[in-house]
């Protein structure tokens, strides 16, 4: 603990060793038993302490059961996440299954179109249903 | 009072118990209202802002729990404190109605006559001061100072690091200083 962190912790935090960083607390504290320098800017801080503490904000009472009662009158928003959110796909599982069927459709077509001439007549028959042209087998 | 844990009584909030949510709010209720003051800057609207904290702390509580995990579990108190401030630091913006020549009296002599009857000359400057601070240095302030919080709570509960907040509360704390040299002086 150097002499300029202290200053910074006093500066930050006040006088009051609680409000200090718990992970620097002792440290500080022997610094401060063993040097004099570190006692002055002790004493600062806690004269800048007890003036703030002299401030006095009004707080209005709160009566707790009015309180309690008029917000848990609304309802509360669901709950996020868990199985909602594992089912999300059961939403979309419709739609997934026309664009795959129409993947497979369109595998097929163009499979007739480059592939098998002997299968001449089914690939017709695929690809005027993409196309909407229905043609007599 | 029951003595069951903030988080407990969360939980349950979240199943619907109207009675834990009563714990919660008679708990906390105090104390909001004094950060929220202290935070907006005015006791006046402490009120609402402590009515709408809790209003979103019931509707939220059904997925509290799993929020908080994704905060890395973050507890009760630093969730529902950075509620208030926000909804504190929001109302301190908000740009206030241009004020008329009379009623601008009307107001100053109610709040003088309030605040230095009950604090006297001294506590209502050193009041005045902090109010004047920005929102932020105000509210790492209301935290550590007057609330009491840790540093690695008080952070959390503004959303910052904690270099952060020690960089707001060295520039608070200078201002203050500056400000409020004559009375620690006397």
């Amino acid at each position: 603990m150097t002499i300029e962190r202290l200053r910074t912790i006093l500066s930050a935090y006040g006088a009051n060793p609680a409000r200090w960083p718990a992970s620097e607390r002792a440290k500080a504290e022997a610094l401060i038993a063993r040097s004099a320098e570190a006692r002055d800017a002790l004493v600062e801080a806690r004269a800048l302490d007890a003036t703030l503490d002299r401030a006095i904000t009004p707080v209005p009472y709160i009566d707790p059961v009015a309180l309690a009662a008029a917000a848990s009158a609304s309802p509360q928003e669901k709950r996020k996440g868990g199985a909602a959110r594992r089912l999300w796909w059961l939403e979309w599982s419709p739609l997934a299954g026309l664009v795959a069927a129409g993947i497979v459709g369109l595998v097929i077509g163009l499979s007739g179109l480059t592939g098998h001439k002997g299968n001449a007549h089914a690939s017709e028959a695929t690809v005027s249903l993409f196309s909407q042209e229905v043609e007599p087998w | 009072m029951t003595d069951r844990s903030d988080d407990e009584l969360m939980r349950r909030s979240g199943a619907g118990d109207r009675g834990a949510f009563a714990d919660l709010v008679a708990r906390h209720a105090k104390r909001a209202a004094g950060l929220a003051a202290r935070v907006a800057g005015n006791p006046s609207e402490a009120e609402d802002i402590v009515q709408e904290a809790f209003l979103r702390t019931w509707q939220k509580a059904p997925s509290w729990a799993a929020q908080g995990e994704a905060e890395g579990g973050a507890a009760f108190t630093t969730w529902f404190t950075r509620i208030v401030v926000n909804l504190a630091i929001d109302r301190a913006r908000r740009p206030k109605p241009e004020p008329i020549e009379i009623a601008e009296e009307i107001a100053d002599g109610k709040a003088s006559a309030f605040e230095r009857a009950a604090a006297g000359e001294i506590g209502a400057r050193i009041a005045e001061a902090v109010k004047a601070l920005p929102e932020r240095q105000r509210a790492a302030l209301a935290l550590c100072h007057y609330d009491g919080m840790s540093n690695i709570e008080a952070a959390k509960a503004l959303g910052i690091s904690v270099g952060a907040l020690e960089s707001l509360l060295v520039r608070a704390r200078k201002t203050l200083r500056t400000a409020l040299a004559d009375l620690a002086a006397a």
